[in-house]
């Protein structure tokens, strides 16, 4: 019994000592690098909502809208 | 919020203080003054929007050279080299009839249909909704606002 939980307490610590990925699913992180401004790295574009941008329009809180019609991202 | 100016620049949108709502293609952002643009999701009496945001998640201390010119070996104060590791966050929201805006959560939306408590707790109960779920949060604002929209036929 004893040696059974010896074994799975080496096991979990060379998991730990090689930095084992337990979670493999990890969410995706943008990096930005240590003094670089981030219009110039590649995923710069990442922060838009869209792969372009579309028409829209605005509409104001006094029900006013712009007839011109923006480019918007 | 940007757009392309006449010019071909990219411009960002001043004065926002008297912008209600955004039409980008067929998204419709709500806009609150202080706390940024809503992209809503499902558009009924109580709304549900979702705030796109851009978190830092951590810093890598990669090690303390000084990049600029100094003496000694005392870097107190000075800028340290480090990596930023950013993610993008999706938070829920509910945007009710008076257009404020209520985080996603199984007390707001209580409080937002506080006539429906009973059947909203037992589809809460029944559903085990996941606050952070886009298509749990549709089902539910969806059946709320159906509850609200009975009671109305009824009367």
């Amino acid at each position: 019994m004893t040696l059974r939980y010896l074994k799975r307490s080496i096991i979990l610590l060379l998991c730990l000592a090689m930095d084992f990925p337990f979670a493999i699913a990890q969410d995706t992180f943008l990096k930005l690098p240590a003094f670089e401004n981030v219009s110039g790295v590649s995923w710069c574009d990442s922060i838009y909502r869209f792969p372009v941008f579309e028409k829209g329009k605005i509409i104001y809180t006094s029900n006013f809208e712009l007839d011109h019609i923006l480019n918007l991202n | 919020m940007h757009y392309i100016a006449a010019s071909g620049d990219t411009m960002s949108i001043t004065n926002t203080r008297e912008i209600k709502l955004v039409n980008v293609g067929d998204v419709t952002f709500f806009h609150d003054y202080k706390t940024g643009y809503y992209e809503v999701v499902l558009e009924l009496p109580v709304s549900l929007a979702v705030k796109n945001t851009f978190d830092l998640e951590k810093i890598e201390f990669s090690n303390g050279a000084r990049t600029t010119a100094g003496t000694g070996t005392d870097t107190r104060g000075l800028v340290l080299q480090y990596d930023r590791l950013y993610k993008l966050g999706q938070t829920f929201f509910f945007i009710d009839l008076n257009n404020t805006i209520h985080k996603a959560t199984s007390n707001n939306i209580l409080k937002l249909f506080s006539g429906h408590n009973d059947k909203i707790k037992e589809y809460l109960n029944k559903y085990r909704v996941n606050f952070q779920s886009k298509e749990d949060l549709i089902r539910l604002t969806t059946f709320c606002n159906q509850l609200n929209a009975d009671l109305k036929k009824k009367q």
